[in-house]
């Protein structure tokens, strides 16, 4: 078989050739705005995990809620994996959500009074 | 490659570079290897064959070249790929001397190594340009200027076997080095004067 050859094109080059600058420029020591992420995270370690299971598309998509004790407004919610029925999500769903859950027995909770919702 | 065929190789480049590239014919080639020009065109059937592999492997020898950019985050980096350069220009000189014969024999081996300058240009461009973010070469030089200094130093490696050919002078690596250098001496900052000093001057005094 014949060798094609590939050629790059100049500006691309050039856009390399800055991406390997950038990648010099940067070998420097970090900076403590670069573990930000870690106290942005922070509210994490006391959040409550609340496990979610979504029927979707003839599977069973499985969710981890992850609710701020003190503030339930602050939440997030990650798809984990999906199965193809509920048995095998309910066993997901209960593993996952130990695993992610800072305290296992789960008493972590909500208190549902955070909430301020009204009936009316 | 075969061994022979590497042989043959090796037979033609030193061929090209001492009688260049036009004067050299099948006959002179198979001489040098005392081998009859029957079996020599068993493996590459004409010039034009051996002619593209010297080429291809010249080409590989300027990949790796080219491949070492930003190797060391000062001053040296420059440096060593000015030493890789006036290897690669002693040992092919060929690839430099004989650019417009090539060019109208074989232009599509042009447009390759038209493609390796315009790499070796963009590097130097690139290469200043970073030089001047972490203040070793002065801000004052604008996008043009850069351009135009790349190019020199550009046109100072291609052409720099050919200038000492013309003026019948021994080649040597410590004053194609000062002559680069020289180019990038007057937009050196403090800092860059100091690193030029610490890493550079050193190994261009003791060659």
């Amino acid at each position: 078989m014949k060798n094609h050859k590939i050629y790059i094109d100049k500006k691309c080059y050039e856009k390399l050739m800055d991406c390997m600058n950038i990648q010099h420029v940067t070998d420097h020591r970090g900076e403590y705005i670069d573990l930000d992420l870690f106290y942005r995270d922070e509210w994490l370690l006391d959040s409550a995990v609340i496990d979610n299971i979504v029927e979707r598309k003839g599977n069973w998509d499985v969710y981890l809620v992850f609710a701020h004790i003190y503030n339930p407004f602050k939440m997030i919610k990650k798809k984990i994996s999906k199965c193809i029925s509920l048995q095998k999500a309910e066993l997901a769903a209960n593993m996952m959500r130990r695993l992610a859950a800072k305290d296992q027995r789960g008493t972590l909770k909500i208190d549902q009074s955070l909430f301020h919702s009204c009936n009316n | 490659m075969s061994q022979t065929k590497e042989r043959i190789i090796s037979a033609a480049i030193h061929l090209f570079n001492e009688q260049g590239f036009v004067n050299v014919r099948l006959q002179n080639i198979a001489d040098e290897l005392k081998i009859s020009v029957g079996n020599l065109a068993y493996h590459f059937k004409n010039k034009e064959a051996i002619v593209a592999r010297a080429y291809e492997k010249t080409g590989e020898e300027l990949r790796t070249i080219l491949g070492s950019y930003r190797a060391s985050p000062d001053l040296r980096d420059l440096d060593s790929q000015l030493d890789a350069y006036h290897q690669f220009i002693k040992q092919y000189p060929f690839y430099f001397i004989d650019i417009l014969e090539i060019k109208r024999n074989h232009p599509h081996l042009h447009e390759d190594r038209k493609e390796f300058i315009v790499k070796m240009r963009v590097q130097f461009e690139k290469r200043i340009e970073y030089n001047q973010s972490r203040g070793i070469l002065k801000m004052e030089l604008d996008k043009q200027q850069i351009a135009q200094l790349a190019d020199n130093l550009c046109t100072m490696v291609t052409f720099w076997h050919t200038s000492q050919a013309i003026k019948d002078e021994f080649d040597d690596l410590c004053s194609f080095k000062c002559s680069v250098w020289l180019q990038l001496l007057p937009f050196l900052t403090i800092k860059g004067k100091e690193e030029y000093e610490r890493f550079i001057e050193p190994g261009l005094t003791v060659i």
